[in-house]
């Protein structure tokens, strides 16, 4: 989920808001640091980012959605999220997947992520959503702490089998 | 009511829309093209398509009509439900 740790005081022009489709082209380079530093054992394709726009555009603003931070004219921060269905076996009803959440290095620390998360729970409360899941890594504990003084709770481990795992030879 | 070529129409206008939003390339029959058949078809595939046919036939689906737009035929069985 989130990159929260750094830096320097934010400036009080900080502003959560909703974003635009377009704007979601403005967040590239966030985006790519935002996976960069993630460490999850997935290669990106070379137009990651471009296929994460082809996902998102279409349904934009019904099923998915980006909050941004912006300071001075700039998006220092965003967060996307997604509506889906549940399987018809768990009641079939739709529940919020909050993707990617990314703040600028020198913006972190200061509630903006906190700020983000607040801001996307009130818009799944308004479409009616009652569950929202994340996923956050392991050892970033410090988005661990973040994410549960707002609200989240850990209810499961998502675990990850890869071929190339000693342990996974019988 | 909608007639059969309307239906036809309807029918084609659908499998070009799960083709598009899943990258469907070459040729397939009906029964490829349903939720569990596509890989690409996943949880969240499935909301950029009910977008796509919201878009398309100007309707907005209720929650509870979301997990039965499984196929081409259900597709166009919901749209007319919702214009009838």
């Amino acid at each position: 989920m989130a990159s929260t740790q750094g830096g320097d005081p934010a400036p009080g022009d900080l502003v959560i808001r909703e974003g635009t489709a377009e704007e979601l082209d403005l967040i590239k380079d966030l985006w790519l640091d935002h996976y960069q530093s993630q460490k999850l054992n997935i290669t990106l394709p070379p137009d990651a980012f471009e296929q994460w726009l082809v996902s998102m555009k279409p349904a934009y603003g019904r099923f998915t959605i980006n909050f941004v931070a912006a300071a001075g004219g700039k998006i220092v921060g965003f967060l996307a999220g997604r509506v889906r269905t549940m399987p018809s076996y768990f009641g079939g009803g739709l529940c919020g997947y909050l993707t990617e959440i990314c703040v600028e290095p020198e913006y972190r620390r200061h509630g903006v992520a906190r700020k983000l998360l607040l801001t996307s729970f009130d818009w799944y409360k308004q479409h009616g959503i009652r569950r929202v899941e994340s996923s956050v890594m392991l050892e970033n504990h410090a988005s661990q702490k973040m994410a549960m003084s707002v609200g989240l709770k850990p209810e499961q481990y998502l675990l990850i089998w890869t071929a190339d795992s000693p342990e996974s030879h019988s | 009511m909608e007639s059969n070529m309307e239906t036809a129409s309807m029918e084609a206008t659908v499998r070009q829309l799960i083709k598009s939003t899943f990258q469907v390339a070459e040729p397939v029959s009906d029964g490829l093209l349903q939720k569990g058949s596509l890989p690409s078809w996943d949880s969240l595939g499935h909301m950029s398509l009910v977008a796509a046919i919201e878009k398309t036939f100007g309707v907005s689906f209720p929650t509870y009509m979301l997990q039965d737009l499984v196929s081409v035929d259900s597709i166009v069985s919901a749209v007319k439900e919702l214009r009838s």
